[in-house]
């Protein structure tokens, strides 16, 4: 996602770190030193000291070895994690953990009196509270935040604007309400709702919401003589610099055996996708959404299931691609390269998918193992995909080849849903009463499209400056 | 007047962490502020393999190595230097 802050920078910066001590062999040797490396006696931290900041990277790099912080046994070694690492087969369990100690446990309630607070004679406030949660402490008002529901009018009533209202950036974020307090005020999250957008993770400034990588389990894989093939996401286009066909030779380099794009799937998914629209809307369906994005099947399968029944049975540009490529070679493991978190699930359930990096490990990877893909010479693809394919990671791109391949066979309106927030959440809902405002509903749970995922580098104008340019070619 | 040159480091490591940002810039500056910019990617420029130059990404101003650059650092030294052309005249 956007680096524009010192959460993501360090977060990357920490990765590529674990991704060098293991391409060198010595993770288990030197991983316990990491944290006091990072946090030398004496440094500077944002945290309360160098021993609160060193049990933060601690848990960041549980996570970033593919462990829960939530089961962590604290007088379990680092080295020791590592070691389970390298031995296991896969990353178990959920896909995104939060490190308690880095959780600041912000305002247990969103409303907040400051010190402007008169305590005045009206006290507005306090009158016009539902719950009677504002008492009066040393001549200003309190907001026993037990008893607040966050209803707001406090706020609204003040005659001097003292009472202000603190977001709690992960909540806020998540449009399904699946993330929230425990007893002790630190997040947690309910996997009943959670759709693995990972919203929350980008959101949090404390940066304490973290997937759980598989880079070791792919570094791993790379160093052995098995066929590791890498199936890129369309949205990498825009993602490291310079040409596709130079990073195809970055990846070789990597040790990827194979590159494919998983814009041939989509190509797959486009035809199918088009025939299924024209078989329901011949048969009377009112419409029929899309069933790419992960995030949002997730949605429908724990928020709306009345709408299931309107989205598309076609599989994901992703199962196309794994398949072909199982099938050409039954041997190999196949690693998907991803903007996107939902999709990690999404291949926990498809056999065809065997890991899952996102980008930003894929750079992290990259400078470990000292490859630059601007120095890379070009390496052609042994089958380039069709900008039908290619265009699925921006915003509309996937109606519109759907629309594209339907012609003039059927009446083809498309909606577009761009970015699942609580305010689409309820639009979809409505839908899912048995009307919406078109007939082909094309939903992205990320704002943008998938070049806007959680796991991307590039800034989505310029990932889609270069596939908006392939249009053109 | 000469214009400002920016060299915005472009290789793997500056651009995974910090310098793909720096690409939309431009489209926060002012259009007057802008003609006097010239804007160039580069590939790696090697500060990053040897830590006494500081940490990636990296950007040069007019040659003058920033190091942990962002959008607001280099916009700052972008507009000081503007200023101070216009100061000192032609
Ligand atoms: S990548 Fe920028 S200096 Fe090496």
């Amino acid at each position: 996602m956007i680096c524009d802050n010192n959460a993501t920078i360090k977060r990357r910066e920490l990765l590529t770190q674990i991704a060098k001590l293991c391409l060198d062999q010595s993770l288990q040797a030197e991983i316990d030193d990491l944290p006091l490396k990072r946090f030398p006696k004496n440094s500077q931290t944002t945290r309360c000291c160098v021993h609160a900041a060193r049990a933060i990277v601690r848990q960041r790099l549980i996570a970033m070895m593919g462990f829960s912080v939530e089961q962590d046994d604290e007088k379990k070694a680092l080295s020791a994690y590592a070691q389970d690492a390298l031995k296991r087969d896969k990353v178990e369990g959920t896909i995104l953990t939060v490190i308690d100690n880095g959780c600041s446990a912000c305002v247990q309630a969103n409303y907040f009196v400051t010190n402007t607070c008169r305590g005045c004679l009206a006290r507005p406030c306090s009158m016009n509270c539902p719950k009677d949660a504002i008492s009066f402490v040393n001549g200003q008002a309190l907001i026993d935040s037990k008893a607040c529901v966050n209803c707001g009018r406090c706020q609204k009533v003040c005659p001097y604007h003292a009472i202000v209202y603190v977001p709690i950036p992960c909540e806020e974020a998540c449009p399904v309400g699946a993330i929230m307090k425990d007893e002790t005020g630190k997040e947690y999250i309910d996997y009943n709702k959670c759709i693995y957008c990972g919203k929350c993770s980008r959101a949090c400034p404390f940066g304490a919401i973290m997937e759980k990588s598989q880079i070791i389990d792919i570094i791993q894989q790379l160093k052995t003589k098995n066929p590791v093939i890498a199936m890129i996401a369309p949205a990498i286009i825009g993602q490291f610099g310079g040409k596709l066909n130079q990073l195809v030779s970055a990846l070789l380099k990597l040790g990827f055996s194979e590159v494919v794009e998983v814009a041939r799937g989509a190509e797959i998914t486009v035809a199918k996708e088009a025939e299924e629209f024209i078989e329901r809307i011949s048969q009377g369906d009112q419409f029929m959404t899309t069933s790419c994005c992960p995030a949002y099947t997730e949605v429908v399968r724990k928020h709306i299931p009345g709408l299931k029944k309107h989205v598309s049975d076609t599989k994901t540009p992703l199962h196309y691609t794994g398949e072909m490529v199982r099938n050409n070679n039954p041997e190999a493991i196949t690693v998907f390269l991803s903007p996107c978190f939902a999709k990690r699930k999404e291949a926990i359930f498809d056999d065809y998918v065997d890991f899952v990096l996102t980008f930003e490990e894929l750079g992290a990877l990259f400078i470990a193992a000292d490859i630059d893909v601007l120095d890379c010479a070009e390496t052609p693809l042994d089958v380039e995909a069709k900008i039908s394919g290619r265009r699925f990671p921006v915003v509309g791109g996937v109606a519109k080849s759907v629309k594209q391949a339907i012609g003039d066979r059927v009446q083809c309106n498309e909606v577009i849903i761009n970015g699942v927030t609580k305010k689409e959440l309820n639009l979809l809902k409505a839908y899912a009463r048995g009307s919406a405002p078109g007939n082909l509903v094309e939903v992205m749970a990320c704002e943008g499209g998938c070049i806007a995922g959680p796991g991307v580098i590039s800034h989505p104008k310029v990932s889609k400056g270069k596939i908006d340019a392939m249009e053109k070619e | 007047m000469k214009k400002i040159k920016v060299t915005i480091c472009t290789g793997t490591a500056c651009y995974v962490l910090g310098n793909s940002q720096l690409l939309v810039m431009k489209d926060d500056l002012k259009p007057e502020l802008l003609k006097w910019i010239d804007f160039e990617g580069s590939n790696c420029l090697k500060y990053c393999k040897d830590a006494s130059f500081g940490k990636a990404p990296f950007v040069l101003i007019n040659g003058k190595l920033m190091a942990q650059a962002t959008g607001p650092k280099v916009k700052d030294e972008i507009e000081r230097l503007y200023l101070d052309m216009l100061d000192g005249g032609e």
